[in-house]
């Protein structure tokens, strides 16, 4: 579904993003891990085509980005590290706005329903946006991502910013959408719950994406161990 | 066009809820309804003044009495300068030039100078008319609405949730556009509104009027256009919503004061015009010395005597049937008259170079361009001016004109105690302005207009055309705020931020 072939980005000299392949299935979590300026948000944008690659393609669904933005863009989800939806807009209405902007048409009781499949009560929909927590943002995000039925789901950092609990609730809606076939890729620093939510992680630095792990065959410890270990080298 | 709507509808429940739409808009509104009352009752009383004025000046003139004419012709006459209709929308130039102005024998009436005494005035508004509000106050409307229309998106982060939706860029800017442009039509039809109700209260004006206004309106209506499309530009092009009202608001400062402030100090540094006291005196001593070739005052006359003796086939001047002196007054007024045409011919090409500054200037300035068009449109322009002087002029020579024929035919040479009566006085036409030919006002208008226009062309072509394709890109450095530890350029060998 996502998909990175020799995907760079250069600024001048500096070079982002260097080379990364990367294939992500449907239903599949990948979890980027990596240091500040690893490239992980690069990564991220060059798959909305927020910035364009300097070498290499980016696609989701089989569609280059490229060459077709919007339509990409239409299959794709995204929750920005500073998730901020529109303050002066209640949870519901953001998502009515969302939702519309992509094309779709929903009831209010079917925009209610979303934004309670994603743990916001109907109380709080009908609250202004500027009153919500960082948690609560992210879920009218997940929602929109709901709405749309979105095929994949592009996440910065999400988990950096919440409490212990909002952050299980929120890896727990992630492995639900997982299951219903929507592709995750997320960048964190939170290796624990990487590790716990994702099927693979991948640990990059410096713009190179060094190694990817299937979660399954590693512990938590050992994790750590080897990204400390890469981070020293 | 769905999206459209519901990106205009989600503005508006911004401008609403973030209390903009009541307390920036409605007070403007307010402003712009007392402004067009008091315009009104203004325009009106002068009505009224004038009307009892002239009548006055009329009664008086009538019934002086007993009098030789050129005493008469000392005593004068006041004209009143009719307003336009729209004045009350646009004061022009007109609190700078008076109103009432004297006509007598031998001097030019001074109403052909007061306008031109500070040419800065093309600068300036007269305060409070309605046209000052929606040339100067409406744009910083406009720009407090528009400027972090797109920046304040980019430094929030919804605009890369809403580039994520994969909706056209173009759809996006064209709503908050729309959204941005609904504004103006309140602004500029509150204006004809109250004047309608006004007029209904007052007193009714030319339908001819009421066209010219809904042109002011709809050249308004572009003019703010173009702040709305250059808030949106800046807006787009800068990082922050600060950096957008800086420069949003220098541009406002440099279309409305500094620029019609150089275009009137380069104007009069290119062409001055010449001092009042020593233009006076220059075309008083050329009177007395005469244009070249013509001989001095004396010369004139004696010639004048000759011809006349020599026509008449007389040896003396007691001897015609005319009185001489009066003959003597009218050419050396038909003299003067000569000597004042060519004077004031120069300083008319003098305005109109001045006048070609400004309209330079209006190039850059969309503030003096819809100043100047205004004007002229609502008949308040300095030409406009120019135009009664001239006809104010025409009047008092016909004035002067027929009182000395009247000495010259009743009365004989040397006869000063000769006294007309108050049927020359009743016979006495009174003064009728013609209009401007509107077709120069329509020129005028046509000019400056056309500079709004293009200014409201390009921004929209650059708006609606060009941003589209780079507002939802991220080109270096137009990213949104990063969290602090995300700008480190290149970060510390085996730094780690430990997990949670
Ligand atoms: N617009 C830009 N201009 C120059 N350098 C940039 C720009 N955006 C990101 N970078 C650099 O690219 C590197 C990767 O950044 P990023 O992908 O944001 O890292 P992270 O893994 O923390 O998300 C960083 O060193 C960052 O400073
Ligand atoms: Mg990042």
């Amino acid at each position: 579904m996502l998909e990175a072939k020799n995907l760079s980005k250069n600024y001048g000299h500096y070079t982002a993003l260097s080379q990364l392949n990367l294939s992500i299935e449907a239903g599949e979590v990948f979890c980027l891990l990596g240091a500040n300026g690893a490239g992980k948000t690069t990564t991220i944008h060059l798959f909305l085509n927020f910035i364009e690659p300097s070498e290499g393609e980016a696609r989701v669904n089989g569609r280059s980005v490229v060459d077709a933005p919007h339509l990409a863009r239409a299959e794709l989800a995204y929750i920005p590290e500073r998730v901020n939806v529109y303050d002066q807009l209640t949870g519901v209405e953001n998502l009515d706005f969302f939702a519309q902007l992509g094309g779709q048409r929903h009831g209010r009781s079917e925009l209610l329903d979303y934004l309670s499949q994603v743990g916001l009560p109907a109380r709080a929909a009908y609250q202004r946006v500027a009153t919500y927590s960082k948690g609560m943002r992210q879920k009218v995000c997940l929602a929109i991502a709901l709405a749309k039925q979105a095929r994949a789901l592009l996440l910065d950092e999400p988990t950096s910013g919440l409490d212990p609990k909002a952050a299980n609730e929120f890896i727990q809606l992630l492995g639900d959408l997982a299951e219903r076939g929507v592709a995750i890729l997320m960048a964190t620093h939170d290796l624990f719950r990487a590790r716990e939510v994702g099927h693979r992680v991948g640990i990059m630095k410096q713009g190179h994406l060094l190694e990817t792990v299937p979660t399954s065959s590693i512990s938590a410890t050992d994790l750590e161990k080897l990204y400390l270990q890469h981070m020293h080298d | 066009m769905n999206t459209i709507t519901t990106i205009v509808k989600r503005e508006y429940r911004e401008f609403w809820r973030r209390g903009l739409l009541r307390w920036l808009l409605l007070p403007v509104l307010a402003l712009l309804v007392m402004a067009t009352l008091v315009g009104f009752q203004r325009h009106h009383r002068y009505q009224a003044e004038m009307a009892a004025g002239t009548e006055l000046s009329r009664q008086h003139w009538e019934n002086q009495g007993e009098k030789n004419p050129h005493s008469a012709a000392h005593y004068g006459i006041y004209l009143f300068k009719p307003l336009n209709a729209l004045s009350f929308f646009d004061f022009g130039v007109n609190p700078y030039t008076g109103s009432v102005f004297f006509l007598e024998a031998h001097y030019r009436s001074n109403a052909a100078f007061a306008a031109i005494n500070d040419r800065s005035t093309l600068g300036r508004f007269g305060i409070f008319s309605p046209a000052f509000l929606l040339a100067f106050i409406a744009p910083l409307l406009i720009i407090f609405f528009g400027h972090a229309s797109v920046s304040g998106e980019r430094r929030r982060g919804t605009l890369d949730l809403v580039a994520a939706t994969g909706s056209s860029p173009r759809h996006w800017l064209l709503g908050k556009w729309l959204a941005t442009m609904s504004l103006i039509p309140p602004l500029v039809l509150t204006v004809l509104a109250t004047a309608v109700i006004a007029a209904a209260i007052h007193g009714p004006i030319p339908s001819e009027s009421w066209w010219r206004l809904a042109g002011l309106a709809l050249l308004y209506a572009v003019y703010l256009g173009v702040f709305a499309n250059l808030s949106l530009i800046a807006s787009a092009l800068t990082k922050h919503s600060g950096a957008s009202l800086m420069l949003l608001v220098a541009f406002w400062i440099g279309s409305g004061l500094a620029l019609p402030r150089l275009a009137a100090s380069t104007s009069e540094q290119l062409h001055p015009t010449p001092n009042q006291v020593q233009f006076e005196k220059l075309m008083s001593e050329e009177k007395k010395a005469g244009l070249p070739g013509d001989g001095d005052k004396q010369a004139r006359t004696e010639k004048l005597k000759e011809e006349t003796l020599a026509s008449y086939g007389v040896d003396k001047l007691e001897d015609l049937p005319i009185n001489f002196n009066a003959l003597a007054m009218q050419a050396d007024e038909e003299y003067s008259d000569r000597v004042f045409d060519k004077h004031y011919r120069e300083l008319f090409t003098i305005h109109a170079n001045q006048d070609r500054i400004h309209r330079l200037f209006s190039l850059l300035s969309p503030t003096l361009a819809v100043r100047l068009s205004s004007m002229a449109l609502a008949g308040t322009s300095p030409e406009d001016h120019r135009h009664f002087s001239g006809q104010a002029e025409i009047y008092r020579r016909e004035f002067v004109a027929l009182l000395n024929h009247n000495m010259m035919v009743h009365s004989k040479t040397g006869d000063w105690g000769y006294k007309a009566d108050g049927e020359l006085w009743h016979a006495m036409p009174t003064f009728k302005s013609q209009p401007m030919d509107p077709r120069f006002q329509a020129a005028r208008f046509g000019n400056h207009g056309a500079i709004l226009a293009f200014w409201f062309l390009i921004s929209t072509a650059l708006l609606l055309g060009w941003l589209p394709r780079r507002v939802f890109r991220r080109s270096t450095g137009s990213g949104p705020i990063r969290e602090p530890h995300a700008t480190d350029p290149k970060p510390a060998h085996g730094e780690v931020t430990t997990p949670c």
